[in-house]
């Protein structure tokens, strides 16, 4: 993969409002507060939108802390687990390594990556790209594509754009980036992340839904009441949700067609 | 996490803790309080000076303990002969100087939403913590919270062992676990994480497998 693309815009099936919407919504986000669990949240739900994927994670790079995935637009656990079976070996922890973006148009055909092309498999999973979220020589995080079909170069270029606005969110949080301080953003950010996952569960019991469903549905109310998904997630974690979002809650899970549990 | 892991026979899993939060921190005591059931406890002490002022806080009802977990951020005093510790803390700010304290960190354990108490570092000098040093206390912190909330579930070293390297990779299930118990049970977060760990071992399993198995909707804890 090259390292630097450029979207050429008047393409055929370039959503330019979509991408449009995703800038304002990120531009919006940074404005209002410096929450990377819902930059994290937005890029990976809006590159799934956007780009012909199956799954898509943000995930978060630190020497100390490891990696961790922030933000995915898929949340079962076999989701989760063709991810995370990139941190020690796969696409992610090269393109950490490298610092570059990595592709694999046909992952059982590169010959790399043996165990986590056979998870893959498993899952119908064939392509499979890395970005970094990054400025300059520092790398906050990967964004990883799994598909069913290998990416086009137009949509490489699209994903190009959503991880250089989440490295600018990236820098909004912290401008002047030193190891130190990342660590304790990152520190915050993961007991959000765990905040999150815990919120998931107790929904997920309470509206009898599945986690994906669970979460679906914070994010819209977080996003619809501006709250932020971390904030609401510690809302209902310790039960002192106001009874308007808790009512709003209620209403999207029992809507038609929110999907019961698997 | 190597210190951590590191403890001596003699030493007890809370009190390794706290020799291990006062070294990181740069203190000469160290001591880590427990809420539980709407008050605090103390659960252990590098020694005599950190259990008194653990002590006198809950007595009290002020102090850094109460400041972090009310706030859940952490507290920095980096001198203590500042002016403001007295007029923060009335009655506790007086213990302070009486014990010789010049400075404190302190740091909130917490396990996602939920708060399991606090953890302190006291010092007899004055102290401005760099960046490197607030970052340690709060992983340190961190995985202080797992070791206590393993001990609250009455568990051994080696279910703690057995359990520790999953969560240090952050298992997501074990958290949406513990969100599904303590929805269907009626009871607090750090109440299901203790539940949860206290069924793996009675069950023989790891924390991580009976986590997936209570997401899949297999596995259900009983009131």
């Amino acid at each position: 993969m090259k390292d630097k693309r450029h979207l050429p815009l008047q393409s055929d099936g370039i959503d330019t409002a979509a991408i449009a919407t995703f800038l304002i919504e990120a531009l919006d986000l940074m404005r209002r507060r410096n929450d990377l669990a819902d930059i994290c949240a937005l890029l990976a739900s809006r590159v799934a939108e956007l780009l012909p994927v199956e799954t898509a994670g943000v995930v978060l790079a630190d020497d100390v802390l490891g990696l961790h995935l922030a933000g995915a637009s898929r949340h079962s656990a076999s989701a989760r687990h063709l991810i995370e079976s990139q941190f020690t070996n796969g696409p992610v922890t090269e393109c950490l390594v490298s610092r570059h973006p990595v592709s694999y148009p046909d992952v059982q055909s590169s010959g790399s990556w043996a165990e986590f092309a056979s998870i893959c498999a498993a899952e119908g999973i064939h392509s499979a790209y890395c970005l970094p979220v990054n400025s300059r020589e520092t790398v906050f995080g990967i964004l990883t594509l799994l598909g069913r079909a290998p990416l086009s170069d137009v949509d490489l270029a699209v994903a190009e754009i959503l991880t250089d606005v989440a490295a600018v969110a990236f820098l909004q949080c912290d401008p002047r980036y030193v190891p130190a301080t990342a660590r304790i953003r990152s520190t915050d950010l993961l007991q959000s992340l765990d905040t999150i996952e815990q919120a998931k569960g107790m929904l997920s019991q309470r509206y009898g839904t599945s986690i994906d469903v669970a979460y679906d549905g914070m994010w819209r109310i977080g996003f619809e009441r501006d709250i932020g998904l971390a904030r609401l997630a510690e809302l209902v974690v310790n039960r002192t949700l106001d009874d308007d979002t808790a009512t709003a809650l209620s209403l999207q899970f029992n809507r038609p067609g929110s999907a019961p549990a698997e | 996490m190597r210190l951590l892991r590191a403890r001596p026979a003699e030493t007890s899993p809370g009190r390794h803790v706290a020799d291990v939060a006062r070294d990181i921190l740069g203190g000469d005591h160290a001591g880590i309080s427990l809420h539980h059931a709407d008050r605090f406890v103390e659960l252990a002490a590098t020694d005599d000076v950190a259990e008194h002022l653990d002590e006198r806080q809950i007595v009290i009802g002020h102090g850094p303990t109460f400041s972090v977990f009310e706030t859940g951020t952490p507290t920095v005093v980096a001198d203590t002969e500042d002016g403001l510790t007295r007029v923060r803390w009335p009655a506790f700010g007086p213990v302070l100087s009486e014990a010789g304290i010049r400075s404190l960190l302190s740091f909130p354990l917490v396990s996602g939403g939920a708060r399991v108490g606090t953890i302190t570092s006291y010092r007899r000098s004055p102290l401005f913590p760099d960046p490197d040093m607030y970052a340690s206390g709060l992983i340190l912190a961190t995985l202080a919270t797992e070791i206590v909330l393993h001990l609250q579930a009455g568990l051994t070293d080696d279910a703690l062992r057995t359990d520790f390297d999953p969560l240090l990779l952050r298992n997501a299930a074990i958290q949406q676990a513990a969100g599904i118990t303590a929805e269907k049970l009626a009871i607090s977060i750090v109440d299901a994480s203790i539940r949860l760990r206290a069924h793996a071992f009675a069950t023989d399993q790891t924390l991580a497998t009976l986590a997936q198995r209570v997401v899949n909707g297999e596995t259900a804890l009983e009131p």
